[in-house]
């Protein structure tokens, strides 16, 4: 592969991206973030197992569904997530950064999500004939959501 | 306590492989449940995103600012496993390297949703103190303004 083809299919990946990326930054799935915590810890349990585990963590190894592939590969499948006291993981708690008062200055999630729905146009702009690639993907709903605020 | 059905799935790419990093920098159970504890790091995920740069990828940092977790090309996931027997031998040769380390590579999938493929990587600025990190340098792969029109001659 020339260096020119590399960067060309380096920018196609940039570009698939973005609204995932923009999903994940935005803080609007914190589902998903505390799936991607939840599976670490699991998989130091499966990596620390010839250690002494406590009671608790035993049990929490003993509930895992995994599999180990003769590529050395480890999934876990997790089929439901416990969030205690999930009023605090509410997504209104995100909305609440957002309309505090902030004295002119951009919160957190106004300066991410401008930043990710002005990433997305600007690679639209500039790399023709991706539009459907980015659009394809589930997060794209986020945007809209993002568009719509503004 | 809440619970919410969604399957999802995570795949540890080489997981007793990067195994041999944890014993190295004696990374015990304890500490890895501590730091990505999810009701502990609470606040860091309405955080993320913050200084990911142009690109706007997904950046977690833990909230023990210990480990950081950030999204990486299929491209790059690729080179890290071609790499990766000559990588784990080195850092765990040389445990003081200052090499960045990755201690794993995790691809999630979930339903209606494209693979998401992360790196888990320690900070690499972990200081007792914010006043002890004077300098701060961002090395740069870009040419950009790097070329000269040729040789100056008086």
């Amino acid at each position: 592969m020339t260096l020119s083809e590399q960067r060309h299919q380096d920018e196609v990946e940039d570009v698939q991206m973005v609204p995932l990326n923009m999903f994940l930054s935005s803080s609007l799935n914190t589902e998903l973030v505390f799936s991607i915590l939840s599976g670490i810890t699991q998989f130091c349990l499966l990596n620390f197992v010839r250690n002494e585990l406590t009671v608790e963590q035993e049990k929490q190894f003993r509930q895992m569904e995994y599999r180990v592939d003769r590529y050395g590969d480890t999934t876990i499948t997790m089929r439901k997530i416990k969030i205690q006291d999930i009023e605090r993981w509410d997504r209104i708690k995100a909305n609440d950064m957002v309309t505090q008062p902030n004295n002119g200055v951009s919160t957190t999630l106004e300066r991410k999500t401008e930043r990710a729905s002005t990433a997305t146009f600007r690679r639209v702009i500039t790399i023709d004939g991706l539009n459907k690639t980015t659009s394809s993907m589930t997060p794209s709903k986020n945007l809209s959501e993002v568009l719509s605020d503004k | 306590m809440t619970e919410i059905e969604h399957k999802t799935e995570i795949t540890y790419h080489k997981l007793y492989e990067f195994g041999k990093l944890f014993e190295s920098n004696n990374l015990g159970l304890d500490c890895i449940q501590n730091s990505f504890c999810p009701s502990m790091n609470r606040e860091q995920v309405f955080k993320t995103g913050e200084g990911s740069g142009k690109s706007g990828s997904f950046f977690f940092l833990t909230h023990d600012k210990r480990f950081m977790i950030k999204t990486i090309k299929a491209s790059e996931l690729k080179i890290m496993l071609e790499i990766l027997p000559d990588y784990i031998s080195h850092l765990v040769k040389y445990p003081d390297s200052l090499i960045s380390k990755i201690f794993g590579v995790f691809t999630v999938k979930r339903t209606r949703m494209d693979p998401v493929i992360l790196a888990l990587m320690e900070n690499t600025v972990q200081l007792k103190s914010p006043k002890m990190l004077r300098f701060k340098f961002d090395l740069k792969g870009s040419t950009h303004g790097r070329k000269t029109k040729g040789i100056v001659t008086s």
